[in-house]
């Protein structure tokens, strides 16, 4: 530049400066550098950078904290386990096989469904005949119970798995979101006219899936909430669940921790299924009352969703259509993966959400016709009034919706909350920092180029021809000077442009943060999703197993052992029964029972070697030693004198075995119920203590990227300004240019 | 030249003779007001953490102590159990006084090896904790300093001394561009750093 334009660019500063005095001033200009002042921020910003970096391995320690926590319970667990089973075998001593089937229906909480002192004190054969239509209901309850169990657990994992897609989505819109506005706030911050669109569009970056979201959560703290109010559950509940629903209140998200509470538990019985009926129940009202149905499914597949989202729901045919799109209970199919990565093949995760949630809601839907068919099921007089008891709640928290609704969003959005709050923040300190932007307007039009804005002004300057002389005469020779001047202005444009880079790096390190935010939900979602299939395996493997048990406490009484069934269920026969099974082996001809009868087979059915009886009411322990001694008889005996066709050795073995599995099976029952019950209550406290843990690490994140930003901005502040080394050259530039002018008039 | 330097001290004053802005100000108590609660946010986490990793130790090792209790009592139970069985398979030797007393000497050695077994089970399971367990703690002092440092900042400094200093620097400034006029080739720099 020659030496007129640089005292034309001199000149522009001086009137900029005093132009500005009053208005938004650069801090370079617009204060007096203080040396001490600019030490402290200096210290102060090392001091928080030092802060965070010696913090930075914090939540892996709070996770290996909370492993040690695991380890030690397990530890508990294993002991509990330990005892059980020793108490188990040590236990059937004075234990009838009725008294053992029937402390498996206290375990699982049937005892509340029917008068189980009646099973433990029966003891003669007409007791039994009395209570064998109850032993029969009984079977039957408990397999049904299973079935609805699973049904209900598959539902609640469908909307876990939903908010696991919505999670997935909305980590997928904020990485597009932030690039975009990544790419704006640049745009921006060269065209300062346009920054307070920009706050606006900061503010009110909401979507359909978060509002959905945010709804749906809402839904589900608030079922849970109002089950875990209920008296009669916190009356019931565990000291473990009681620990976890104190973990589920100090969780960012609580709203799952509610769902999968009211379905781990070791039982089956009326207050279990109440507390799930409870919670599905008042979800299904709020989801029916609140949930916008227009907004659920944007993009879903309008032969599904149009009849799903009907609100005049025809009950018949929507039930026809769960019973044959829903999986089949006890098919061994867990909840399907709620893992983000296997519904995003399509790379549409707004598309996988929509098609999640109208599964979930279906899903959710169909228990209530599941209810009207158990209502007409054996044994649900009982039941049935717990169902409508749970109606008439729903009823009542319709009506009280209102109140709780915002209650709850409050609640489960707090984490969001907090990240708004520094949205919010973001967006004042857009404002804030306009005044910087709009300088770099004045100086740089067309991004930082100031070569068309200085023109201008040059001529408005040299409009004043004293003020031109002034400053062309005085100041045409001191190059240093207006080198000195131009260094202000570059240090000027450069704290804009530092301003601005501290904001893309704090609006960076913010959107990476809503990110992980999400990622950490969607994460968390698929863990519980996780927890809920384990949940699903145990009770489908119990269900397995329980299966046989119900057949083995069959009762063969008169007459029934015919055929080649002789052999099937055989444990539990009474003397007529017994009888009719030397009928049957007498009938039997084969080849070898001729030859055997020529042989002078006749002591078969003498003595020890007659079949036992043995009932359920029979104590276990002597039970099991007359059919060993009857299966020991038959297979040390002379097979041609004493059993030709080797049905006796068969039936006694066949009996000894079942009465064994019987044992085994109730023993595994037992045991692996509560095991499973100890898994995952510590599985899902790990999982609420970890989300907790990342959570609050991410919310922390953004109060300290929003430090950091401000004592940027501070620092920045503190070590620009107007330095003595300024004040001399503005003294010298005046007096040169005076000089300079009295010099013009001589 | 008095009321020219009177002139261009108070419009540098009003441009920015202050070490510090309203602006400037009000930032820095935001700052400060910020890392209060960021701190108080961190402390109440580490309590929360800490507090709950201590009841869990607590609540859990009381049940352990408890479940090795009644695993012992549950082993003397089966301990007997066990030596009635065998002096029912032979009682007619079993049931010597001096077969009795071996049978009830071993027992008790047995019941000490178990019980020593539970106990170090115990030991082991409180190391094994004690060992994992990091105590969560954050040097708050730091951030106290900061807080302390950017509430001095934000104080409205004391406009009296400013003018002083500002005056002091002016005066000084003005008797170096006095030299810096005679020597133009002056070599003050403008740059912030």
């Amino acid at each position: 530049m020659d030496q007129l334009g640089s005292s034309k660019t001199l000149s522009i500063f001086l009137l900029a400066f005093i132009f500005l005095c009053g208005c938004t001033v650069p801090d370079r200009v617009n204060h007096r550098n203080s040396s001490a002042n600019a030490n402290s921020i200096d210290t102060d910003a090392a001091a928080f950078k030092s802060f965070t970096s010696t913090n930075s391995g914090l939540q892996s320690k709070i996770q290996a904290n909370t492993t040690a926590q695991m380890v030690l319970m397990q530890q508990v667990d294993d002991a509990h386990e330990k005892l059980r089973e020793t108490y188990f075998g040590y236990s059937m001593d004075d234990k009838t096989w009725l008294n053992m089937v029937a402390g498996m229906w206290k375990d699982f909480g049937l005892a509340t469904n029917i008068d189980i002192n009646r099973f433990e004190v029966a003891k003669t054969p007409a007791d039994l005949k009395n209570l064998e239509p109850d032993i029969s209901n009984m079977n039957i309850l408990v397999t049904n119970q299973i079935v609805m169990r699973i049904r209900k657990i598959q539902a609640i994992g469908k909307v876990l798995q939903a908010l696991s897609e919505g999670q997935a989505a909305l980590a997928k819109q904020a990485a597009n979101q932030a690039a975009t506005n990544l790419a704006t706030l640049t745009n921006l911050l060269v065209n300062a006219s346009q920054l307070s669109n920009t706050n606006k569009n900061t503010s009110t970056n909401n979507s359909s899936i978060a509002n959905m979201l945010l709804l749906l959560q809402s839904e589900v703290i608030g079922a849970g909430r109002q089950w875990s109010q209920n008296e009669e559950v916190k009356s019931n509940a565990t000291a473990l669940q009681k620990l976890i629903l104190a973990q589920a209140e100090n969780s960012r998200d609580p709203a799952s921790a509610y769902a999968l509470v009211a379905i781990i538990g070791t039982g089956l019985g009326s207050n279990d299924m109440v507390s799930l009926d409870n919670f599905i129940t008042n979800l299904q009202a709020r989801i029916i009352s609140d949930l916008p149905t227009n907004n659920i499914s944007p993009h879903a597949g309008a032969s599904n969703s149009s009849v799903v989202m009907e609100d005049s729901m025809d009950f018949k045919s929507h039930l026809v259509m769960a019973l044959t799109t829903t999986t089949p209970p006890r098919s061994g199919a867990p909840i399907e993966s709620a893992s983000p990565t296997t519904s995003s093949s399509a790379d549409n995760y707004e598309q996988a959400f929509s098609n999640s949630w109208n599964s979930a809601y279906q899903l959710v839907l169909s228990l209530k016709n599941d209810n009207a068919i158990y209502q007409k099921s054996l044994l649900v007089a009982r039941l049935s009034i717990n169902t409508k008891t749970a109606n008439a709640n729903a009823e009542n928290s319709l009506s009280t919706i209102a109140k709780n609704i915002p209650l709850a969003a409050e609640s489960i959005a707090s984490s969001a909350n907090d990240l708004q709050v520094s949205l919010n923040n973001f967006g004042n300190i857009l404002q804030d920092t306009n005044a910087i932007a709009e300088f770099t307007g004045l100086f740089s039009s067309n991004g930082g180029d100031s070569s068309q804005l200085l023109p201008l002004l040059l001529n408005a300057a040299s409009m004043n021809p004293n003020v031109n002389q002034f400053l062309n005469q005085g100041l045409l020779q001191n190059t240093n000077l207006v080198n000195q001047w131009m260094q202000i202005g570059k240090d000027i444009q450069g704290e804009s442009l530092a301003a601005g880079a501290r904001l893309m790096q704090f609006f960076y390190d913010l959107s990476q943060l809503q990110t992980s935010l999400y990622k950490e939900n969607a994460r968390h979602y698929a863990a519980l999703g996780g927890i809920g299939t384990k949940e699903i395996q145990r009770w489908d493997w119990i269900g397995d197993v329980y299966d046989k048990i119900a057949l083995l406490y069959h009762v063969n009484w008169t007459n029934q052992m015919i055929g080649d069934n002789a052999y099937n269920n055989c444990l539990f026969m009474d003397s007529p029964a017994i009888n009719s099974f030397q009928d049957y082996y007498m009938s039997d001809v084969t080849n070898v029972q001729p030859s055997a009868f020529e042989r002078g087979y006749t002591n078969v059915w003498k003595g020890v070697r007659i079949l036992p009886t043995v009932l359920p009411t029979d104590q276990i322990i002597p039970s099991i030693r007359i059919l060993a001694e009857n299966a020991y008889e038959h297979q040390t005996a002379s097979p041609s004198t004493y059993d030709p066709i080797g049905l006796y050795a068969q039936i006694s073995h066949s009996r000894l075995n079942q009465a064994i599995e019987l044992i085994l099976r109730s023993d595994f029952i037992i045991n692996y119920n509560k095991q499973q019950a100890d898994v995952l209550h510590r599985l899902l406290l790990g999982e609420i203590k970890d989300h907790a843990n990342i959570v609050d690490s991410i919310i922390l994140s953004t109060y300290e990227a929003n430090i950091q930003l401000q004592i940027g901005d501070s620092k920045a502040f503190h070590d620009t300004g107007i330095t003595d080394a300024d004040l001399q050259m503005a003294l010298q530039t005046i007096q040169a240019g005076f000089i300079g002018l009295i010099y013009s008039k001589q | 030249m008095r009321l020219y330097l009177i002139f261009i001290g108070i419009v540098a004053v009003a441009c920015g003779g202050c070490t510090t802005t309203t602006a400037s100000r009000n930032q820095d108590a935001a700052t400060a007001q910020l890392i209060a609660e960021y701190e108080a946010k961190q402390q109440a986490r580490i309590n929360q953490l800490n507090e709950d990793y201590q009841q869990v130790y607590t609540l859990e090792m009381d049940q352990l102590v408890a479940l090795g209790k009644k695993q012992f009592d549950q082993q003397l139970q089966l301990q007997a159990t066990h030596l009635s069985e065998q002096i029912l398979k032979d009682w007619k030797n079993q049931t010597l006084p001096g077969i009795l007393a071996d049978s009830s000497y071993s027992a008790l050695q047995d019941d000490y090896q178990k019980l020593n077994t539970i106990e170090a089970n115990l030991q082991t399971a409180r190391q094994t904790y004690n060992d994992s367990f990091s105590s969560i703690a954050m040097d708050m002092k730091k951030l106290d300093v900061i807080k302390s440092s950017l509430q001095n900042l934000a104080i409205t400094p004391d406009t009296r001394k400013e003018l002083e200093d500002f005056f002091s620097a002016l005066y000084s400034a003005y008797q170096k561009s006095q030299k810096g006029n005679q020597t133009p080739s002056g070599n003050s720099s403008s740059s912030n750093k």
